[in-house]
């Protein structure tokens, strides 16, 4: 019998009840990662890289976009997808966050569950 | 003298008229950025239901009847949702901060992506969605987010006001200038003396309150200014049997009136939303 090895998925979410539930989700399908702040996603990034990263915008310190834009610096980071799961979704947000180099950016309160496991299939399948 | 004091009470007047309307703009922006930020502040906690009643009713350790309830929990808290997205949007057309981001396109995507949101929603109604499109592309200019947003908003007032087992027809056709997108239903209908008010903000027909208790009232209001945004029209009218006819009509991107990008305010929107 032959393991596959699943595909990591980072969590920045400053809310813990949030981060909780997508996380138990996700963890059907993925190796799950936590970071509650941009600088402990960072730290995270640099040891250990995950496949795809969800963003939140609204965070303590380090916002999502400053993330985004350390992520997208440094070229060991070329391969990993960010999707924006923010609650701000303002078109000059969403045009920041597109112009920064995310895949996508998307509202988290429209979206169940189920729809953000689909959303970070579709994304790495792409890049599969 | 009395030429100087009617000139000098006009004066005052006009000041007076000018210092109310500046009061107005201000407490009219005051609102609207209220309204925005209670919006943002509750789409944590409501994300947050949502998701919890979204693991529930999925998951095994619930019977029957708590998995009903978590059910009909996730079913209020995507009332809320849709009620705290409209209250953004208009706030949003109200502050005049929605960009129109157009860009030629196929509105065969439009369609296409709204209806397959939506597909799952009339399935559980047992409505029949029949979708109808041209086999060559519909080349239009327009912001694919805010025409999903309106084609969505229609589908989706039609399969929320069509009864089990009803049946709803989406057409995507080409007229001589204009791309026109019809829904028909077979649901509750309108009444001749409601068409005139359907896209005025919070109005709901008794008809609408009846069958459906919640619902922001905003949806049509919403989709009138996005397609005000794209210089297209939008009416409503009733069906000839039942039901409901809902068209929307925009330029070609070859017709005579092609619009380039463009950003509106909803305040005064000339007679037709997305979220």
């Amino acid at each position: 019998m032959t393991e596959t090895t699943k595909q990591k998925v980072l969590i920045v979410e400053d809310d813990t009840l949030l981060s909780g539930l997508l996380g138990r989700k996700l963890a059907q399908t993925y190796e799950v990662a936590y970071a509650p702040t941009g600088e402990a996603a960072l730290a995270l990034l640099a040891n250990d890289k995950p496949a795809l990263v969800l963003l939140d915008i609204l965070l303590p310190g380090m916002d999502g976009f400053e993330v985004l834009r350390h992520i997208k610096a440094d070229s060991k980071n070329a391969d990993v997808h960010v999707v924006i799961l923010s609650n701000l979704g303002e078109d000059e947000q969403v045009a920041k966050g597109k112009e920064l180099g995310a895949d996508r950016y998307v509202v988290k309160v429209s979206l169940t569950l189920d729809d953000v496991v689909d959303l970070v299939g579709s994304v790495l399948r792409k890049s599969a | 003298v009395l030429i100087i004091g009617v000139f000098l009470l006009g004066s005052v007047t006009k000041e007076v008229r000018i210092q109310k309307e500046l009061a107005k703009l201000t407490l009219d922006k005051a609102k609207s950025e209220f309204v925005t930020i209670a919006a943002h502040q509750l789409r944590t906690p409501l994300s947050a239901v949502r998701w919890s009643f979204g693991l529930l009713r999925t998951g095994s350790s619930l019977d029957n009847n708590d998995r009903d309830i978590a059910s009909k929990g996730a079913q209020a808290a995507d009332n809320m949702m849709y009620i705290v997205n409209d209250l953004l949007n208009v706030a949003r057309m109200e502050h005049g901060t929605i960009q129109f981001d157009m860009a030629d396109g196929d509105l065969r995507d439009v369609v296409r992506i709204a209806t397959d949101v939506l597909n799952e929603a009339a399935k559980k109604k047992s409505i029949s969605l029949r979708v109808s499109v041209p086999d060559t592309p519909v080349m239009t200019r327009f912001d694919q987010d805010k025409m999903v947003m309106v084609a969505e908003n229609l589908v989706d007032n039609a399969i929320k006001y069509t009864p089990q087992g009803g049946s709803i027809a989406v057409e995507l056709s080409t007229g001589e200038a204009t791309a026109r997108l019809r829904v028909t239903d077979t649901g509750i209908g309108i009444s001749r003396g409601d068409s005139a008010r359907l896209f005025e903000r919070f109005f709901r027909s008794d008809r609408a309150k009846r069958m459906l208790p919640d619902g922001s009232g905003l949806g049509l209001y919403i989709v009138k200014t996005m397609v005000d945004g794209h210089k297209g029209t939008v009416r409503l009218e009733p069906a000839p049997q039942s039901g409901t006819i809902a068209t929307v009509e925009i330029p070609l991107v070859h017709g005579p009136s092609s619009v380039s990008g463009t950003a509106v305010s909803g305040s005064s929107p000339q007679g037709i939303l997305r979220t």
